[in-house]
């Protein structure tokens, strides 16, 4: 039996969001009771929702993770979504049960609409029924990717669930990640004649995440975002402050080390450009771009004698 | 009477000759009880590499005596239909090369072969020497694994084995060259030039009396020259066409610089590439481009050409068949010192191909652990020795005892020709490169037919690019989920941690590219 999920989140302040809300109606919570007159339909529509609230109010020692959920997990990891589809369906009832499933459902190949439909249902029924803190957090972040990538033209759907999530676990990874996301979704809402100056203050008003790794992607991706607008300034910058934070490894690191020395040496900062590419060609000596960055040293080189 | 016995004799003959094929048939597709046996797939020709696995069986089975290697070496021109229905059919062998040209092979790989993230972080127990006792299967490679073949970046995953570096080379018949007095390769393309005029001059034939030409070619062969030549004088578009100055341009990033005017087949550089392939088809054979790569190889091996463009792994073969002594060098490019192309060439161009290649995975099969133990072995101690032996390859995995042979030389990427003209604009430039070899055509008028043809299907191409990247953001979703939840588990490592913190990463900059390339797509696409 494998503990429960749970030492990435702030639990207190998650829970504390969850019971005192007062945006219930905002976030895609059920929004009006069901009365006499509309109760069968609304029994039949809500039947696995209500499903999972009495499984969950009969048996509440089965939010706790299965144990054979973590095979399960680990073989969604491993890209078999089809196996662990069929692991998931036969354990015991449970949120966390109905998270896994939903995310092999996403996993499984191929890819169909009825799946992505099946997995958004069991995740709403997991915030409507109840679960744990972390059960609840994957389900926010899931039901948000679901409105962001699997969605056509659901780019208001899935900012909502990434503010909730936000609000309920602002500590948590995931939520750290979904800054990251709603930078992407603010970015792409500026109009493309916004002036740099506008697009600047509009990434010194974004959310920023908490942590490193998460500060770091949230720094490149407005990088890149700043590139694609020709800002090379504005774009160094985030691309030096990502790098600086030091939890980019490998390949990633690489082409970051690159990306500063190119940009800088295009911005005559020929100091900046040598350290970065030093760097690079130091630590990535086997990189297929070794001879181009050297190249571009002897460049540099040549500049600074002249 | 005698007609009789001789078909009688002809009878017994056919009879046990029909019997030894049926029992060798039987011995390679069964296997003895209690006798476990790992099928290994692949479409390599090269008899060097054959018996290397042949012999590599054999020492495996020596120190495993309940497990039996038997390899399957099925024709390039059929491998992918021939591994499709293998694996449809659920009788595919354990053991798999990757084909490169197959268009769907990530999604096959993702749906059917294991992932070997396990067991590329271990150390490989084969390997003999004492820095490896410690150090990751992966790291013993010379590239760290860190290839297409081997590495799924977009998946986080290590699917594939490779045994080879990657790299072309240009061969030529020393004999010949010899007996005509020009100096030993490598040399510019003016100085081939002069050495293709001296043959002319000095009136080489070849066996059946017809003049020799300076390049025998084949598809294969004049699509590795033509690299090389359009790679060396467009190398000033590597640093335009590199949008988010990484210094490294891609498909997707050429198709989006053409849709927008950064580069055309009218462009200068572009001009002047197509300008050399033409002057490169010239030194050539007719009809070059209608030969398959062995046509083209059994041409020169019968002297019917001077020198021929081609993978550095082909040096093996052509040592073992040609009956004269065979030269290698780099491709015969421009310089800098170039009259006509110098102004367009900022170095050399890249021969080594930086990463690994002829990788090899394992299918998902209740033999998947003992498969993973043959490739261990295969790139342990004594099995890359023996494979760099028999073959002379530059093999993947290294060993600091031991120096490379091949001198491929280092410089700019020779991607570009792939990127122009095998990508978003295959079909067009298929269907009007023709017109680039005819005197009465030529690099002007193919520009602007390409100008008509190209444009819609960098338009599709692209467009398609975005819907497969926006397809991998969405597989990676569940596997960052389970990594989450993994992580998430009282008592998980920082592994688990660092690999969710890495996922998320390479997710949120292929979010980002893909954000890019749909908000490229609405400005600059006809719908």
């Amino acid at each position: 039996m494998l503990p429960a999920f749970g030492h990435d989140l702030d639990l207190e302040l998650g829970g504390q969001a969850m019971e005192n809300d007062p945006d219930q109606e905002r976030r895609g919570r059920p929004k009006k009771p069901a009365t006499m007159r509309n109760l069968p339909t609304t029994m039949i529509k809500r039947a696995p929702i209500l499903g999972m609230g009495l499984a969950i109010l009969v048996c509440p020692g089965l939010s706790a993770v299965d144990s054979g959920l973590r095979e399960a997990w680990e073989q969604v990891a491993n890209y078999s979504g089809a196996e662990a589809v069929d692991r998931f369906a036969a354990a015991t009832l449970s949120p966390e049960r109905q998270l896994g499933l939903a995310t092999a459902l996403l996993g499984r190949y191929p890819q169909t609409v009825q799946n992505v439909d099946r997995a958004e249902e069991l995740l709403r029924a997991v915030l409507a029924g109840g679960s744990n803190a972390e059960t609840r957090c994957g389900s926010l972040y899931v039901l948000a990717r679901i409105e962001h990538l699997f969605r056509d033209n659901h780019d208001q759907q899935a900012a909502q669930y990434y503010r909730q999530l936000l609000g309920e676990f602002p500590a948590s990874r995931l939520a750290d990640n979904a800054a990251v996301k709603l930078a992407l979704l603010e970015l792409a809402a500026l109009p493309k004649e916004a002036s740099p100056v506008d697009v600047r203050a509009r990434i010194a008003r974004l959310d920023q995440p908490r942590r490193l790794a998460s500060q770091s992607d949230f720094h490149l991706v407005v990088a890149e975002f700043l590139l694609e607008r020709d800002d090379l300034e504005a774009a160094l910058e985030h691309l030096v402050t990502s790098r600086d934070l030091g939890t980019v490894r490998g390949k990633s690191r690489a082409s970051l080390d690159v990306q500063v020395g190119r940009v800088a040496s295009l911005l005559h900062r020929g100091e900046l450009a040598r350290v970065a590419y030093g760097r690079f060609l130091s630590e990535f000596p086997m990189d297929e771009r070794n001879f181009m960055v050297r190249e571009e040293v002897k460049k540099l080189a040549a500049k600074q004698v002249r | 009477m005698s007609k009789n016995r001789i078909g009688y004799a002809l009878i017994v003959v056919v009879t046990l000759v029909a019997f030894v094929v049926a029992r060798r048939n039987y011995l390679a597709t069964t296997s003895e009880p209690g006798i476990v046996t790992i099928r290994f797939g692949h479409f390599l020709i090269d008899p060097a590499f054959r018996r290397f696995i042949d012999r590599a069986a054999e020492a495996y089975a020596r120190l495993h005596p309940e497990v039996r290697v038997k390899q399957l070496d099925i024709p390039q021109q059929v491998y992918m239909q021939w591994q499709r229905t293998q694996i449809v059919g659920e009788t595919a062998p354990e053991i798999m090369q990757f084909a490169y040209f197959n268009p769907a092979i990530e999604e096959m790989v993702m749906q059917h072969f294991i992932v070997l993230n396990d067991w590329v972080e271990q150390p490989n127990p084969y390997r003999t020497d004492a820095a490896s006792q410690t150090m990751s299967w992966r790291d013993t490679f010379v590239d760290g694994l860190n290839s297409r073949d081997a590495y799924s970046e977009k998946l986080r995953a290590y699917f594939g084995i490779p045994l080879l570096m990657g790299g072309y080379r240009f061969f030529y018949n020393e004999t010949m060259r010899a007996e005509i007095g020009e100096p030993v390769g490598p040399w510019t393309f003016q100085e081939f030039r002069q050495v293709a005029e001296r043959l002319k001059a000095t009136g080489q034939v070849d066996m059946s009396g017809r003049p020799v030409t300076p390049i025998v070619a084949s598809n294969f062969s004049s699509y590795s020259t033509f690299k090389m030549l359009f790679s060396s004088v467009t190398q000033p578009l590597l640093f335009s066409l590199d949008r988010n100055c990484d210094l490294l341009v891609n498909g997707r990033d050429t198709a989006m610089g053409f849709l927008e005017g950064r580069w055309s087949y009218r462009s200068e550089e572009v001009q002047a590439a197509l300008r050399l392939i033409k002057e490169g088809s010239e030194l050539m054979n007719a009809g070059f481009s209608q030969l398959h790569k062995q046509d083209g190889i059994l041409q020169f091996l019968q002297g019917r050409g001077l020198a021929m463009g081609g993978a550095h792994i082909d040096l093996t073969l052509l040592n073992e068949m040609a009956s004269f002594k065979v030269g290698e060098t780099g491709f015969p490019v421009p310089d800098a010192e170039d009259p006509v192309y110098g102004r367009y060439v900022l170095g050399p161009v890249n021969e080594r191909s930086g990463s690994s290649t002829l990788a090899l995975g394992v299918l998902r099969s209740p033999q998947q652990n003992r498969a993973v133990d043959f490739l261990q072995f295969l790139t342990g101690t004594e099995m890359t020795a023996l494979l760099r032996k028999e073959t002379g390859w530059r093999v993947s995995v290294s060993d600091p005892r031991t120096d490379e042979k091949l001198n491929l030389q280092e410089g700019y990427p020779e991607t570009l020709f792939d990127y122009m003209n095998t990508q978003g604009s295959l079909l067009s430039y298929q269907q009007n490169a023709h017109m680039l070899f005819r005197s009465d055509l030529g690099p002007v008028v193919f520009a602007e037919k390409m100008a008509m043809d190209a444009p819609r299907e960098q338009q599709v191409w692209l467009s398609a690019q975005a819907t497969m990247l926006r397809q991998t953001l969405r597989q990676q979703e569940a596997a960052i989920m389970a990594h989450w939840a993994l992580s998430q588990v009282e008592g998980a490592d920082e592994k688990e941690v660092r690999m969710l913190d890495e996922f998320l990463e390479v997710n949120n900059r292929q979010e980002a590219d893909f954000r890019r390339m749909a908000r490229f797509l609405i400005r600059h696409v006809d719908r």
